[in-house]
């Protein structure tokens, strides 16, 4: 079956990605990883992640992805070693001295990073008979192009489903290093491309708008039945950074499209997959290359498409059967008598009412105001740790 | 150390031949952020027209392909006489495969623009014997100079010109004038630049061509200063003239063909043409976020 692999920023990200469905999870080490400002794993917490990766059969892949200068070469062999004992199961790389050096002195498995912008068969071949098993295409090919590739190698296939577009072909951009002495290559990108621009003609500007590379984020809904069919080995949700409530719901919602279409051959609707989605989504989303060249729906101009979501107002710690008592960390404002619903790591979304609430001393509360805080409220039915509480 | 130029027009090609070694064309199909997109028979004449002069002449194809572009690619190298170019200048490794698969991987040259930014990623290509690579435009001086010791192959770069910092297959003018409902007259146009609100002396140049939108430094890089030592490391120093013209080339070329700096000839080129230089990261380390 076809591999959903969703991005984790740190280790309660990681297990939320994986109870939520996804089969795999990428992370950044402290070491040769893009991200910097992603709060990246030491090898202590790698080691914790495989093991409760592992344990329920899936898979973690580290990303040793930067382009390194001359002076930042030092050290690769010893932490390619120290991800091996941690019984990493890939690491994803751009550069050929990391790759090269991965697969001379470890055994570890070595996925091409899109930073490599592979975007036609003789590529792909070039570093599959280099020896890396997977590559991760660039950003830039439509589905049917993706689906003919497919045909023309043994590699296997990862490609972007959804999160956050590079303007430029990944990789090769340096808008960030000139612009603002961060080396986007060895994980400072600022994001320039999405900044607003005036655009001159001469000396004149073209137009009173603000001009701007930035685009919608990807999401690829509609294209994963054309994967599944297509031999696509796995799909990849983007954005390390993104809050513990984003990842639930996007992986959750690709995990229950994939395992209807495996199911029963066919989506009947992609409607509730779409609002299920816009549950978390905080930025206007399109098919980004997937169905052509991005046109100018796919753009984003003069707005910044962020939409903060409070509907996620509270995660499961743990829960007591007997008195049918869940503890939960409070995420987002809530009072006594709101009508919620309860996120379930395995899809389930269960409403209930707010009907009895503490804090952590069984002092009655009528809000829960306070972000973080440990709260007591009664749900009517058993609830997992990990499940969240959402307004309705 | 040999010096190749860039050319807006074939009639300037004999005067600007008296500085430089060689000249750099390409055709908008394969080619991007060209000074001008030479059609077959203009590349056929060149052809003809350097080998008289006894200069070098290179194709450039640096567009990233997808298989079908590769596949066109392709056909167009089986149609030209690929034995008389000195070399064929790419960006995408799959392009290198397949003029090796034609027998001519020595006449490639591998332009991976940012990605060539330490010694070992470099050379990582020697066992192809192929011509040689553009090493990374945003490294120093002192790592150059390292990778330079230590290469496998002819190396080049880019010695004068607005680098290119940014690479987008989207046409994002075009998708710009779409959103403010007018027809896009700014495709292929070499005037245009973006001004970011923070940085209102910095204006970027940026072209949309076939190949997609490109953005580029607002100060011209200018290696002048170095050319002593960068003539005992760099097989090919490249002067690219786009956004310019050909007299800029016959400005410009005198003083790095001579090593010889005259501040008067530089002071009516900056003004002339409204530009400043510098030296890029030659001295200017971009940030990595400290290990762990």
């Amino acid at each position: 079956m076809i591999e959903l692999l969703a991005p984790a920023g740190d280790l309660e990200k990681l297990k939320i990605a994986l109870l939520y469905g996804a089969d795999a999870v990428f992370i950044g080490g402290q070491n040769f990883s893009l991200r910097a400002r992603a709060s990246n794993f030491t090898l202590s917490d790698i080691l914790e992640a495989t093991t409760f990766a592992h344990e329920r059969h899936k898979k973690v892949y580290v990303t040793t992805n930067i382009i390194p200068h001359n002076e930042d070469m030092d050290g690769l062999i010893e932490y390619l070693k120290d991800l091996e004992a941690r019984h990493v199961d890939a690491i994803i790389s751009a550069s050929p001295f990391i790759i090269d050096m991965a697969l001379k002195h470890t055994k570890l498995e070595v996925h091409l990073s899109t930073q490599q912008s592979a975007m036609n068969a003789e590529t792909v071949n070039f570093w599959h008979d280099r020896g890396i098993t997977r590559i991760v295409l660039a950003r830039e090919l439509d589905k049917h192009q993706i689906r003919s590739l497919k045909t023309k190698t043994n590699a296997a296939i990862e490609v972007f489903i959804h999160g956050g577009m590079c303007m430029s072909y990944s990789g090769r951009c340096s808008l960030s290093n000139n612009m603002t002495d961060r080396d986007a290559n060895r994980g400072g990108c600022a994001h320039s491309c999405r900044w607003n621009y005036d655009l001159k003609a001469g000396k004149t500007s073209v137009s009173k708008h603000a001009f701007s590379m930035s685009s919608k984020d990807l999401e690829a809904l509609e294209q994963i039945p054309f994967f599944i069919d297509s031999n696509v080995s796995s799909l990849k949700i983007e954005g390390r950074m993104k809050s513990l409530h984003y990842i639930a719901t996007v992986v959750s919602t690709y995990r229950t499209l994939i395992d209807t279409y495996d199911q029963k051959g066919k989506i009947e609707s992609f409607e509730p997959y779409l609002i299920e989605l816009q549950k978390a989504e905080n930025r206007l989303t399109s098919h980004g290359y997937l169905e052509g060249l991005p046109g100018v729906e796919q753009q984003l101009y003069n707005m910044r498409s962020e939409q903060p979501t409070q509907l996620f107002i509270g995660l499961v710690e743990s829960y007591d059967v007997e008195t049918q008592i869940a503890t939960i960390g409070q995420r987002n404002y809530f009072e006594i008598g709101a009508e919620v619903e309860m996120f379930c790591p395995d899809g389930t979304v269960k409403p209930f009412k707010i009907e009895y609430m503490t804090d952590i001393d069984g002092v009655d509360l009528t809000v829960a105001r306070h972000p973080k805080q440990i709260l007591k409220i009664k749900v009517p039915f058993l609830v997992e740790p990990y499940a969240m509480l959402r307004k309705r | 150390m040999k010096l190749l130029t860039t050319i807006y027009e074939l009639k300037h090609l004999e005067s600007l031949a008296s500085f430089v070694d060689g000249f750099i064309i390409g055709n908008q199909r394969f080619g991007t952020r060209l000074t001008k997109s030479y059609e077959d028979d203009e590349i056929f004449s060149m052809l003809d027209q350097t080998k008289k002069l006894g200069k070098e002449l290179f194709l450039v194809c640096n567009q990233m392909f997808n298989d079908e572009q590769l596949e066109a690619f392709k056909n167009w190298m089986k149609s030209l006489p690929l034995h008389q170019f000195t070399g064929v200048i790419v960006a995408d490794l799959g392009a290198y495969k397949a003029l090796e698969k034609m027998g001519f991987s020595d006449k490639v040259i591998y332009n991976p623009e940012t990605l060539a930014a330490n010694v070992y990623d470099f050379n990582f290509l020697s066992e192809f014997k192929i011509k040689g690579v553009y090493v990374a435009k945003e490294i120093t001086l002192e790592d150059l100079t390292y990778i330079a010791n230590h290469k496998n192959y002819q190396m080049f770069m880019v010695g004068h010109g607005h680098l290119n910092m940014f690479y987008s297959k989207r046409q994002l003018i075009d998708n710009f004038m779409n959103f403010n409902l007018e027809e896009n007259i700014y495709h292929e146009r070499q005037d245009l630049k973006i001004i970011e609100e923070n940085r209102l002396n910095e204006p970027f140049p940026i072209l949309e061509d076939k190949a997609g939108t490109h953005v580029f430094r607002s100060n011209v890089f200018s290696s002048l200063n170095h050319l002593e030592k960068l003539e005992k490391l760099m097989d090919y120093l490249v002067i690219d003239t786009l956004f310019k013209d050909d007299d800029y080339a016959l400005s410009v070329l005198p003083m790095y063909k001579n090593k010889k700096i005259n501040q008067s000839v530089i002071d009516q080129i900056q003004l002339k043409y409204d530009e400043k230089w510098d030296e890029g990261f030659f001295y200017k380390k971009t940030v990595y976020i400290p290990k762990g």
